[in-house]
């Protein structure tokens, strides 16, 4: 045995309840634990949506049913106020406290160690700690709902002037800057395990070109984390000296009184918003990746230009921030570099898109719920990508800068597509997660309406924007300009609220399947990565012996399996039949 | 009962040159995020004042430079991280410990001391810019060194396994360093 595995020693599952299931170090259990509070947040932020999809299909009309328990002082009607603290919370609470929870903390958790063929995390402490941090970090944003003068409102980017003690007077705003750093600090604690396992424990054998894609996503968004996150946390502890202690970084000044900038805030979010965008979508690439392999019954195609495609949109995305900031004022020159190394981020894009393409041309394709929501996150990838050609460029963007056309475009790309991964990702470990299978028909009809609502929610958003409407306008119905495009927007509200409604399936596929569904084998989808050589669920160490791996992650469809062993994968701790003589 | 090692199990086993590797690359992790942060202060510092017509801003009165409380700040944090190269070599790191914990409670206090004098002589944090970057600066950096002592001190109740202590060390030095730095940045230049 070597020397990593003699490290890993097998440890007794604790005794307790709190030690077991709540305080717990094992990172089956703490992603466990992220998925439920992503999911938890997921619903919440979902519910703003709906909330700010009845003001702009009825302007000023009371909220039913719910209206006047939300809003008792304006008889159930969304006001402009509560109008922008609904689309800021719907905002941060969807991108830091639902989306990144359910990708990165759970399954990037869950799946990590048992990807890479290890028994935890390599810090599990840390790892408790990353969870609790959260956890601490969502009571504090939750509180900010409940403050005296309302939730925090200045827009998920928390710009100042908006942000400043003047723009935003209540302790709201406060909340909200505290929460962001402890969710950063959150993000960085899991970082450090995530990069230090695949780097560390991986099982002998498992080489990095033998990692399946999902851990490679997960990888390199943990080195982005690692990396960028404390940009933001640098911009809130300005903003918070600044809320909290009267510094003036954001201030702009006077002619009587000398100040700061507001724009520097904005340059400190974006060297951090930009890669965050790619934080989300790249375990959600990876995992699609796998996917589509997995359920077509043939390798990933091209598996390592795809990583390589990856390893270049990551460092990409490090140089291409300005790109938010093109109506800043800033240098045309500038501009341009901006522009043109955003643009350069389509070719990796596109690669990554021919590579799955090429993994599902003329596989035998599977059409499990797990691999209609990859088809589904590649669909939407690909239109939100296409639109993101429009606002990379200066001209374009100076048009279309802060109209719903951005707003549809990242929804798309970093909202949509990274929900649809999400969901593939649950429909597809839910049983090892689990042990239990989830209903296959409920499974694929929440498919079809989730994909269809978000085509039509998003992709008329990108009309509506096109044709001049702004983000953030709590009645657009007030502008004459605007008021033919209400029909229109009265349309997407439609397309939302179904959405809305379509995901009451999952929550019911998701407990009945808890309680009621079928036991899981231990690799009800017949493929080879070792998560699905142990128990579903594993038991507390993982593997017994840490295996030995000796193929990559998609060896699918090996006619010399197939003689040998009567199957039509192999795993990666099955050595390959030998060739026959001759 | 579960004992440390239980809930370690990357620490635990036989193999301290195994763990100690792992360590070693969580804490650069760790502290690439840490310096991440504060270089991320430092650009925010820069571009404030880049773009004023002048250091500190015309219309500001200039800080007091309060040199004493600096430099024997800078002094402290050195004679810390210097006391720290001891615990590495493992000989007595209980004593070189206790060192550096004087030496980091001593940098606190002096430099608690200079944000003291700085509202003696009524420049506060909104005094102005440069008034803000050095309160923030001092302020979040102290916290570090906190951060810090605190860890050295638990290190001294229960001495921890080599690997952990050697990422203490790490930790101190990155805050020395970020000092050193904030110090040549905010008050020399």
């Amino acid at each position: 045995m070597d020397a990593r595995a003699v490290s890993e020693a097998i440890h007794p599952p604790p005794a307790g309840f709190w030690r077991r299931s709540v305080f717990s170090t094992d990172h089956k259990v703490i992603g466990r634990q992220f998925l439920w509070l992503g999911l938890v947040f997921l619903a919440v932020a979902g519910t703003l949506a709906m909330l700010i999809r009845w003001q702009l299909a009825h302007p000023g009309a009371p909220v039913p049913v719910v209206g006047s328990l939300l809003f008792p002082a304006t008889g159930g009607v969304v006001s402009p106020a509560a109008y922008t603290a609904l689309f800021t919370m719907h905002g941060t609470i969807m991108i830091f406290f639902a989306l990144t929870p359910i990708l990165i903390g759970g399954f990037g958790n869950f799946c990590l160690p048992l990807l890479i063929g290890a028994r935890d995390m390599a810090f599990p402490v840390l790892n408790m700690l990353s969870f609790w941090t959260m956890f601490a970090a969502t009571a504090i944003l939750t509180a900010s709902f409940f403050t005296p003068l309302g939730p925090p409102a200045a827009g998920w980017t928390s710009y100042p002037t908006l942000s400043t003690a003047v723009g935003a007077p209540g302790v709201a705003q406060t909340l909200w800057v505290l929460a962001i750093y402890l969710n950063g600090a959150s993000s960085v604690m899991g970082a450090v395990n995530y990069i230090t396992t695949v780097i560390r424990f991986r099982a002998p054998g498992m080489t990095f070109f033998r990692m399946p894609l999902t851990v490679w996503g997960l990888w390199l968004a943990s080195i982005l984390n690692a990396l960028f996150v404390p940009v933001l946390a640098a911009g809130a502890v300005l903003l918070f000296f600044d809320r909290v202690f009267g510094t003036r970084f954001f201030i702009a000044g006077s002619a009587i009184k000398p100040g700061g900038d507001p724009v520097l805030y904005q340059h400190l979010f974006w060297i951090f918003g930009h890669p965050e965008v790619y934080i989300l979508i790249l375990p959600a690439w990876g995992i699609a990746g796998d996917l589509l392999s997995f359920f077509s019954r043939k390798p990933a195609y091209g598996y390592k230009v795809t990583v390589g495609a990856l390893i270049a949109i990551v460092v990409l995305s490090g140089v291409v921030y300005g790109h938010h900031m093109f109506v800043t004022g800033m240098s045309p020159l500038l501009g341009e570099g901006f522009m043109v190394l955003t643009m350069l981020i389509s070719v990796p894009s596109v690669i990554l898109g021919v590579g799955w393409l090429g993994t599902v041309w003329r596989g035998s394709i599977r059409l499990t719920t797990p691999m209609l929501f990859a088809l589904g996150l590649v669909t939407v990838f690909g239109l939100g990508g296409f639109t993101g050609l429009f606002l990379a460029d200066v001209l374009a963007d100076v048009y279309l800068h802060d109209t719903f056309f951005v707003v549809g475009h990242f929804h798309l790309t970093m909202s949509a597509a990274v929900l649809l991964g999400a969901f593939a990702a649950i429909y597809f470990w839910f049983p090892k997660m689990f042990g239990r299978m989830m209903n296959e028909p409920l499974g694929k009809l929440h498919f079809a309406l989730t994909l269809v609502t978000v085509i039509v929610t998003f992709g008329l958003q990108l009309v509506i924007g096109y044709a001049g409407m702004q983000r953030r306008l709590a009645d657009p119905s007030a502008y004459a300009f605007l008021r033919p495009l209400m029909p229109l927007n009265r349309v997407v509200s439609q397309a939302a609220f179904v959405m809305g409604a379509a995901q009451i399936l999952f929550v019911v596929n998701f407990f009945y399947s808890l309680f009621r569904g079928p036991k899981a084998p231990a690799n009800p989808w017949q493929v080879g990565t070792l998560d699905w050589t142990v128990p579903s669920p594993p038991p507390h160490h993982n593997f017994d012996q840490v295996p030995r791996v000796f193929v990559g992650p998609h060896e699918l469809g090996n006619p010399a399996v197939k003689a040998a062993h009567g199957v039509d994968f192999q795993p990666q701790n099955q050595e390959s039949p030998q060739e026959p003589p001759g | 009962m579960i004992d440390a090692g239980t809930l370690q199990p990357a620490l635990g086993g036989s193999d301290d040159q195994a763990a100690r590797a792992t360590v070693t690359v969580g804490m650069t992790v760790a502290l690439a995020a840490l310096a991440m942060t504060f270089a991320a202060l430092l650009l925010a510092y820069a571009i404030v004042r880049v773009q004023a017509p002048a250091w500190p801003p015309p219309g500001e009165a200039p800080l007091p430079p309060l040199w004493g409380l600096r430099l024997g700040a800078t002094v402290a944090a050195l004679a810390g991280s210097w006391a720290m190269r001891a615990v590495g070599g493992g000989a007595r790191p209980a004593r070189a410990l206790m060192a550096a914990t004087a030496a980091g409670i001593a940098f606190l206090a002096l430099q608690g001391a200079s944000l003291h004098a700085l509202g003696a002589a009524g420049v506060h944090p909104g005094s102005g810019l440069a008034a803000s970057v050095v309160y923030a600066l001092t302020a979040f950096h102290g916290l570090h060194a906190l951060v810090a002592v605190l860890l050295s001190l638990a290190s001294l109740v229960r001495l921890p396994r080599q690997a952990r202590l050697l990422a203490v060390v790490a930790f101190w030095h990155l805050v020395t360093i970020v000092w050193l730095v904030v110090f040549g940045a905010v008050f020399v230049a």
